[in-house]
């Protein structure tokens, strides 16, 4: 299992302070929304959940998009073409497109930080660690846990990146 | 008419993606959504022939003919090639990609991993729509952990 950014639920707040580090990471456009379904509480902070077998690498026209040893889809601008087939394709929708180069941008998990060591911008930013970024395995210590965590991806496939972990 | 042209594109095959928008050294492709329709136009008096949109089309729906027109030049304005129909998203209204190229995409993905009708919502609406289930099952999980506490 490769490290992802995995969510906590219950404890986001809503501050946005991960898009706020990653648009400043990423050059002034954030890969990462906060969704506030019908404008009530909990908020749930989302990005790219790099999925398994991902529409997006399928769907590419230009064979720009790939999928790394770490497990971490990319998109690479040099060979994007601009299609738009990858924003269709994705069941989140969160592949954005770049307004001044009109190509598609999304999460890279700040690859560039985590080869200088350090751990995702939006994880290192969020103050009540709704965010965590490590493998699945590191949160769901209990049997009670990966049970849960177990259910809940099995109530729904496109959830892959919950975990659940100990409360407090 | 040596070294004038514009792109013509077959409407059969033309998806309406933005790759020859993108792939434009000139910029001179210029592509609007109109209410539901999707326009492309050309800005012939700057079009240098070069052909790179009819390399970049994935569908090879566009083939660069010999034309002369500089309507385009004073007008100021693009001259329309192609009207594509957009679809609207089946949550929000809002048109965002036309029936062809979701199809097109549709046939490329994964079935299991996709549900059907989240090909009808624009990239918004996907949000909601996951941060909405996301959000029942953070309640259940609440309610359940609050009831293990009365106990």
């Amino acid at each position: 299992m490769a490290k992802k950014v995995y969510l906590i639920l219950n404890r986001c707040l809503g501050c946005e302070e991960c898009v706020e580090g990653c648009k400043k990471e990423h050059g002034g456009y954030a890969n990462c929304f906060v969704v506030k379904p019908g404008g009530k509480f909990p908020t749930i902070p989302m990005r790219c959940a790099h999925c398994e077998d991902p529409n997006c690498i399928k769907s590419c026209s230009a064979e720009a998009i790939t999928k790394n040893e770490d497990g971490i889809v990319l998109i690479d601008q040099e060979k994007c073409n601009g299609c738009r087939n990858c924003v269709v394709a994705c069941p989140f929708g969160m592949i954005q497109i770049h307004p001044e180069t009109n190509k598609a941008l999304k999460c890279d998990l700040c690859i560039d930080r985590q080869k200088e060591g350090k751990i995702p911008v939006c994880v290192e930013n969020c103050a009540l660690q709704a965010l965590v970024f490590g493998e699945a395995s590191e949160f769901e210590k209990t049997d009670k846990q990966k049970q849960a965590a177990k259910r809940i991806n099995e109530l729904d496939k496109l959830l892959p990146e919950v975990v659940v972990a100990k409360e407090g | 008419m040596e070294g004038y042209g514009a792109p013509k594109r077959d409407p059969e095959k033309c998806v309406g993606c933005f790759a020859c928008v993108t792939g434009c050294p000139e910029k001179v492709i210029i592509l609007q959504d109109v209410k539901d329709k999707r326009v492309y136009g050309t800005l012939s008096h700057n079009c240098m022939y070069c052909k790179e949109c009819e390399e970049i089309c994935p569908q090879e729906a566009i083939k660069v003919v010999p034309a002369f027109e500089l309507l385009s030049f004073f007008k100021g304005n693009p001259t329309e090639d192609l009207q594509l129909e957009l679809q609207p998203c089946s949550s929000c209204g809002n048109y965002f990609a036309t029936p062809k190229h979701v199809m097109l995409v549709k046939s490329k993905a994964e079935p299991s991993i996709t549900p059907q009708d989240m090909w009808n919502l624009c990239p918004n609406c996907r949000r909601e729509r996951i941060a909405g289930e996301l959000k029942t099952t953070a309640s259940m999980q609440a309610s359940m952990y609050i009831q293990s506490k009365k106990k």
